[in-house]
């Protein structure tokens, strides 16, 4: 049973570090780089999404037995789930062409919407509910412990992306006026 | 006994979502970079699907847990 926690924490970890070595795509073109930032984001979606899923899975097999925990855990499952919602949204809005959209602020809103440790931190009642319940979250905790670096990954390949057209002599932007004329462009 | 209550509880949650989570770390991991001599416009059109697909699904799955009681 060990190796078995041991082995999903470390996959758990492993999301924390893989998000830092997201591969760029080589073209100079800003519609691929904005292609590619925004499926980022949606990355980030699913797999809150596919969390959340096993969290909520987890909270309902311990409805019975740990009620407490459920009426404690399951509101805040549901305010995740609106909140990436409102991320969603906000990604197909920017797909859309919207330059106003600020998906990158709604996928830190996440992030910021609770704090992990709420999810398990509880005097539960039987010592078996306590294994459950951080089983069931370890995905959901790994997403949102990943949302800061994925965030720093997107907005590192933008400025990238703006020093490589500086370095043509294109004139520099922030990476926020970046993503703005990218948007623009896929209008 | 206690002990095979807990990995009847457990078992479940792992082969579901385990390999959701192997594949979320792949993907976070490889990303999709452009394919050799995919075109920009093709490349663009292959990923705003898969945005589509993991909009869709991630909405999906968020809808569930709103509407459970």
């Amino acid at each position: 049973m060990k190796k078995l926690l041991t082995l999903i924490l470390v996959l758990a970890m492993s999301i924390t570090w893989g998000s830092g070595c997201r591969t760029s795509p080589q073209s100079t073109n800003p519609k691929v780089a904005f292609a590619a930032t925004l499926l980022g984001g949606a990355d980030v979606v699913d797999s809150v999404a596919n969390g959340l899923a096993a969290a909520n899975e987890a909270v309902t097999q311990l409805r019975a037995t740990e009620p407490d925990y459920y009426a404690k855990v399951h509101p805040l499952l549901v305010k995740l789930a609106k909140l990436n919602d409102k991320a969603i949204a906000a990604i197909r809005k920017a797909k859309a062409g919207d330059s106003s959209a600020n998906w990158e602020g709604a996928i830190s809103d996440i992030a910021s919407g609770i704090s992990p440790s709420d999810l398990t931190t509880f005097g539960f009642k039987n010592p078996n509910s306590a294994a459950v319940a951080q089983v069931g979250m370890a995905t959901l905790v790994a997403a949102l412990n990943a949302i800061p670096k994925v965030r720093s990954a997107i907005d590192g390949a933008n400025v990238a992306f703006v020093q490589h057209q500086t370095h043509y002599r294109v004139s520099p932007k922030t990476a926020a006026a970046f993503i703005a004329d990218a948007a623009k462009a896929g209008e | 006994m206690e002990y095979v209550a807990l990995i009847a509880a457990i078992l479940p949650l792992i082969s579901k979502y385990g390999p959701t989570l192997v594949g979320n770390v792949n993907e976070l991991i490889k990303g999709n970079p452009q394919k050799q001599g995919e075109k920009d416009d093709q490349y663009i059109a292959r990923i705003n699907s898969l945005i589509d697909v993991k909009l869709a699904d991630a909405e999906a799955k968020d809808a569930t847990i709103e509407n459970q009681t």
